[in-house]
């Protein structure tokens, strides 16, 4: 009983002495926090090789290690070499998916580094064709980040001619088309979602989509002409007949209502009769 | 005939060995926390639950080949009992089939519980049984045929720690070997060549076994690829098992 009390005892004490240098290795590695986290990383290729046919777990190994490291708001130069980390996982893995997304939002949003934000995604879609998500997220980040809405274009349509690419995509790049101030690809594209929806909140959103663009483009087109016109004759038409008449214009357009544009004479100005569903 | 009652005693004695079951409780341990581990990550978690108990599977399947695998023909010389088998109208390389037999049943039982553990903390998971994984685990089984050949071949003239080391080694060179090809294209030398290419050829490549990756993401894969991969691994274990029954019939135990 006393030989076993003594063992209890002294394992008690070597637990605290334990416990002692854990918490004191703590301490140390809270001070080494301030330090460059990795001073020697090699690259993926290289851990490939040493990774012995598991460079899967390798890849997961470091991704968890990523989203630890990078969900902690500290250290200096957090972002220093971000893109050698994300680099790494997906040289190891290049078809595991989630480290190009959550690469691309540290990149984009935690460290404003879009160049390299899309450079991982461009890789993630070379190597994953047929992974829509990919180009749709570089195409975000385009539209609203960027405000490059020529880029955010090519990247949505590049997503939906993916397989699998929800629908909704059309909308984006309708929306798209139009922040870019090109309103017939709009109408185009709203167009073609109101003929293949088949749900009813989408048909009455495309319509009033259509609806405005017709209404925008129509007046575009007729104020066109009666610029066109006065600066030929010198002066603003009588009327927007006037303007079939002496060939400024193949035919006078009416709005999705049916009624005709209004035409004030005197300021050369044209205006709709009815009002926009969307934009006032 | 006489290869049958080798096989099942070395089954008998291969399951009561303590550390197949240390090994088999590392494995399942590793694989039902890898649920725990899945929890850490962004996006997919299952993809971290396939990995990790692929890897485990894998790892310590080939812990248990090497492990059992070497001490299987020594252990037999050790003891004296190889005396008793051999003044048997027995042939050397019936008993060495029925060792490496034995073993491959074992393994097999030992891999069949293992990826249970996975399809089961996987259907936990999500739900499903993802058969999909059998396909890795068959062939990694392949990989198992030449590991354990190697084990065999390895302890039929070397010491158990010499003939692990050894196996350990053809485990790494065998995953290390494709690197071969592309070292031959950086190297000059003509004769540099012709032994890098030697050496690929001569040397397993266990990365025809792996579909880890293909399997994880779900790509096809081929049965041409498959198939050609099985009777690679089959053909491969013949000539190592070929070369074992050589080096044991040299071996003087009267």
């Amino acid at each position: 009983m006393r030989t076993r009390s003594l063992i209890l005892l002294i394992l008690a004490l070597f637990f605290c002495l334990s416990l002692f240098f854990q918490l004191t290795l703590e301490r140390a590695r809270g001070e080494a926090l301030s330090r460059p986290p990795f001073l020697y990383l090699p690259t993926g290729r290289y851990i490939k090789v040493l990774s012995l046919g598991y460079q899967n777990l390798a890849a997961d190994i470091l991704y968890l290690w990523s989203i630890q490291r990078y969900s902690r708001y500290e250290g200096e130069h957090r972002f220093r070499y971000l893109e050698h980390v994300y680099d790494m996982i997906t040289d190891l893995d290049p078809h595991y998916i989630d480290p190009y997304l959550i690469g691309a939002l540290t990149m984009a949003r935690e460290g404003s580094d879009y160049e390299r934000a899309f450079k991982l995604l461009q890789k993630g879609m070379r190597n994953n064709p047929d992974e829509w998500i990919l180009p749709l997220d570089a195409g975000f980040y385009a539209l609203m980040d960027l405000k490059d809405y020529s880029k955010a274009i090519d990247y949505f349509m590049r997503a939906s001619k993916i397989e699998g690419c929800p629908p909704e995509v059309d909308r984006l790049i309708a929306g798209a088309f139009l922040r870019k101030g090109d309103k017939v690809a709009s109408l185009k594209f709203w167009l073609d979602i109101y003929n293949s929806t088949t749900d009813e909140r989408i048909k009455e959103v495309s319509y009033n989509h259509i609806y405005d663009l017709k209404i925008a483009i129509d007046l575009e087109m007729l104020q066109k002409a009666i610029n066109h016109y006065k600066e030929k004759k010198g002066k603003f038409p009588t009327s927007l007949s006037a303007l079939v008449r002496e060939g400024f214009l193949k035919g006078i357009p009416v709005d999705p209502d049916g009624k005709s544009y209004e035409y004030d004479r005197n300021g050369g100005k044209v205006s709709a009769a009815s009002e926009y569903r969307l934009r006032h | 005939m006489k290869v049958y009652p080798i096989a099942l005693n070395t089954f008998r004695e291969a399951i009561r060995d303590r550390i197949l079951y240390l090994l088999l409780f590392f494995a399942l341990l590793m694989i039902f926390t890898s649920r725990i581990a899945s929890l850490l990550t962004v996006g997919e978690e299952s993809k971290i639950i396939i990995d990790v108990g692929l890897s485990a599977i894998s790892f310590f399947g080939v812990l248990m080949a090497i492990l059992i695998g070497i001490t299987l023909v020594s252990r037999e010389i050790e003891k004296r009992t190889i005396y008793n088998i051999l003044s048997k109208p027995i042939r050397r390389y019936q008993f060495l089939l029925g060792k490496y037999g034995g073993l491959l049943l074992t393994i097999l039982i030992m891999d069949f519980i293992m990826t249970l553990g996975l399809l089961l903390t996987l259907y936990f998971k999500s739900g499903r049984f993802e058969l999909h994984l059998l396909l890795a685990m068959g062939l990694f089984f392949c990989e198992l045929f030449i590991i354990t050949a190697f084990a065999i071949f390895f302890s039929t003239f070397t010491t158990p720690i010499l003939s692990s080391i050894f196996t350990l080694a053809i485990y790494a060179v065998g995953h290390l070997s494709w690197n071969l090809l592309a070292l031959k294209e950086r190297i000059a030398s003509f004769w540099g060549k012709a032994l890098c290419f030697m050496l690929y050829y001569l040397l397993p490549n266990l990365e025809n076994f792996n579909i880890k990756n293909e399997v994880v993401h779900q790509l096809t894969i081929g049965w041409k690829t498959v198939l050609l991969a099985i009777g690679y691994g089959i053909s491969y274990s013949v000539v190592i098992i070929l070369l074992a029954t050589l080096i044991f019939q040299r071996r003087d135990f009267v």
